[in-house]
């Protein structure tokens, strides 16, 4: 009822802003001079405005909003720290990954954090792996420090 | 799991080492004064420590379905998204010889947070299983307060449990530094757990404890109102853990709690933030399970025993209190500070009439049990004498005598605050009473009696020896008497 719209939401951020503008269309149902699809295409995503149009205009539209807004409110969040701010390419072949080997019903949470220099921490349901390239230095320069120190 | 260092001893750096050690992670969600609801941390458990991003430490207190319950541990202030980290280690204190003398928290650092014990030669977690039966031994050993009417009338064992209750300013706090003093001097490890106190009451028995030189012997654990909640719960649980410790080392210990009722507040107050069911006056239900087990952890041993004595407070002389019952039906026995007696200018405000001792005596000489024996049932007749004299009734001589007795025993039983007295020259002064010395003369000239006669017993070796041989001699109290009275004018001379 809902994949349709949701294999769209790659990341926190989609989702929140769906969110935000199911609140306002939801307003729109339940106003006197309300139009619920201009609410629609005013405030969702060009790219999800059509879909959930035809959503609506198929379902009960409060009891499908209530309903998509409690599906992404359950999806599982998977938060990466990277070292730079990656394109939506990037995004997207992560969330591509991510469908293919975890399933569906995750979103991604994008952190900026230069000081792990490469790879990512990534933390999911409370795991927590740290895969950044700032811990693979420093535990060269550990197990290492007698040779450097010889080397100096 | 093997911790990186002694977990009081943690710091922000040590956040990511656990991070990466446990491979879990958790987000404030919610906080509710000094409980933090925590989102995350999959495999955590029930007394686990945890760590704050920001170096805050705290205690895990439940597991919810959605939420890990984190009681706070420090002052650091938390906000919601903070990442929280495991550690995978129960929260246990630093022990070793270096802490006679300390004044720590109940994390085992100083006050003021920094390292007590550079090298701790042990690390134990603050709540154990008390020790089964196997492992205990009678109470046999007597334990000396130094206030004489505890020593005659309610007097004390080594390991046993004795309840300190009575209003608050009534005197509680400077029989537990008496008992402190007489103790530390003889040797025993004494700890003091000030849950939750004021910090100028604390500031005096500081004052109280260095002025007497008995540091060396004494270790306070410290808690003041100022506190975490979750800091003042746990401190009686690291006074207890210190004195298992020095128990197993072979040394005596005395641990004292003051308070138990401040300490139950404070469950209180935690538990009822955490949303747990109310029972009576609020506590919680497992209340008494919480101090029953902490009790239990003390006792005579093999090695050594653990003396407690718990303080609780009542308000207006009412003892059918929730907690102060409770910690009656679990200790053996209890000293009652009575207000009315304080208000009527007896110090120590101690009414033996409503106090108790149920091991104490089996620990006691025959001569000791002999002399409580005959002094209790005199106290009580003369209670009731008194009682008869309201009414105006004529005096037989006897009565008179009754009267007069009285008057110099009552006058032995008081006693300056602070002031300390060892039990044999009070056994040997109210058994020279009890013979009829200075039958004749006023309440002032007795009093000096008793002083001159302390400070004797004090600083003369010769005369202490004297005493000391004379009791060993004398098994029965009435011979005692007998014997001091026919050497009345060599003894007193």
């Amino acid at each position: 009822m809902y994949s349709d719209i949701l294999s769209q939401i790659h990341t926190k951020y989609d989702s929140d802003a769906l969110l935000l503008g199911l609140d306002a269309v939801k307003k729109a149902i339940y106003s006197k001079d309300g139009d619920l699809f201009a609410a629609v295409n005013q405030n969702i995503s060009a790219n999800l405005a059509a879909l959930l149009s035809q959503k609506l205009a198929a379902n009960s539209p409060d009891k499908y909003i209530e309903g998509l807004e409690m599906e992404l409110k359950n999806m599982k969040l998977i938060k990466l720290g990277l070292a730079f701010m990656p394109t939506q390419k990037t995004v997207d072949s992560l969330f591509e990954w991510i469908n293919t080997n975890l399933g569906e019903g995750f979103i991604v949470d994008i952190m900026v954090k230069p000081e792990i220099l490469g790879g990512a921490l990534i933390d999911c349901e409370g795991k927590y792996f740290d895969a950044s390239l700032v811990k693979l230095v420093d535990e060269f320069f550990k197990t290492n420090s007698t040779f450097i120190n010889e080397r100096l | 799991m093997s911790f990186l260092r002694p977990i009081q001893h943690l710091s922000m750096k040590d956040f990511k080492k656990y991070l990466d050690q446990t491979g879990e992670i958790g987000y404030v969600a919610k906080i509710v004064h000094s409980i933090v609801y925590v989102k995350g941390l999959p495999s955590a458990q029930t007394y686990e420590v945890v760590l704050f991003e920001n170096g805050g430490m705290g205690l895990v207190l439940s597991l919810r379905a959605k939420y890990v319950e984190v009681l706070l541990l420090s002052n650091k202030s938390v906000e919601v998204g903070q990442q929280v980290a495991r550690t995978n280690e129960l929260l246990q204190v630093p022990l070793g010889p270096e802490l006679l003398g300390k004044m720590i928290s109940p994390l085992g650092t100083s006050i003021k947070g920094s390292t007590v014990i550079a090298k701790p030669a042990e690390l134990r977690p603050i709540d154990s299983e008390p020790m089964g039966i196997l492992g205990r031994l009678e109470v046999k050993r007597p334990l000396e307060t130094g206030v004489k009417i505890v020593d005659l009338v309610v007097p004390l064992g080594r390991g046993q449990r004795e309840l300190v209750v009575g209003d608050r300013k009534t005197g509680k706090t400077l029989f537990l530094m008496q008992t402190i003093l007489s103790q530390a001097r003889l040797g025993t490890v004494c700890i003091y757990a000030s849950i939750g106190k004021r910090q100028s009451e604390l500031k005096g028995i500081i004052k109280f404890i260095k002025e007497n030189n008995i540091t060396k012997n004494t270790i306070i654990v410290a808690t003041v109102a100022g506190d975490p909640p979750g800091l003042i719960y746990l401190t009686p649980y690291t006074a207890m853990t210190i004195a298992e410790y020095f128990r197993d080392q072979g040394q005596d210990t005395l641990v004292i709690m003051d308070d138990m009722s401040a300490h139950a507040s404070c469950y209180r107050e935690i538990t009822l933030l955490a949303r747990r069911f109310p029972g009576r006056s609020s506590y919680p239900g497992d209340i008494f399970y919480l101090h029953a087990k902490l009790m239990e952890r003390a006792g005579s041993f093999e090695k050594a025993a653990i003396t407690c004595l718990p303080v609780a407070e009542v308000a207006m002389g009412d003892m059918s209190g929730y907690i102060q019952t409770n910690l009656m039906s679990m200790t053996d026995g209890h000293i009652y500070f009575d207000i009315d007696r304080y208000n009527r200018g007896i110090r120590p405000a101690i009414n033996p009439f409503l106090s108790v001792t149920r091991v104490g005596l089996q620990a006691q000489s025959p001569l000791v049990r002999d002399l409580n024996r005959q002094l209790s049932s005199f106290l009580v007749h003369l209670e009731d004498l008194k009682d008869f004299m309201h009414f105006g009734a004529e005096v037989s001589e006897s009565l008179k005598n009754t009267l007069n007795l009285g008057a110099r025993v009552e006058a032995l039983l008081g006693q300056a605050q602070l002031e300390v007295i060892p039990v044999n020259i009070a056994i040997f002064l109210l058994a020279a009473i009890w013979g009829g010395v200075a039958k004749d003369s006023g309440k002032e000239q007795v009093r000096a009696l008793y002083q001159k006669s302390t400070e004797r017993y004090l600083n003369e070796p010769e005369f202490a020896k004297y005493v000391n041989n004379t009791l060993m001699a004398t098994p029965s109290f009435s011979e005692l008497a007998i014997k001091i009275a026919k050497q009345e004018r060599e003894i007193f001379a």
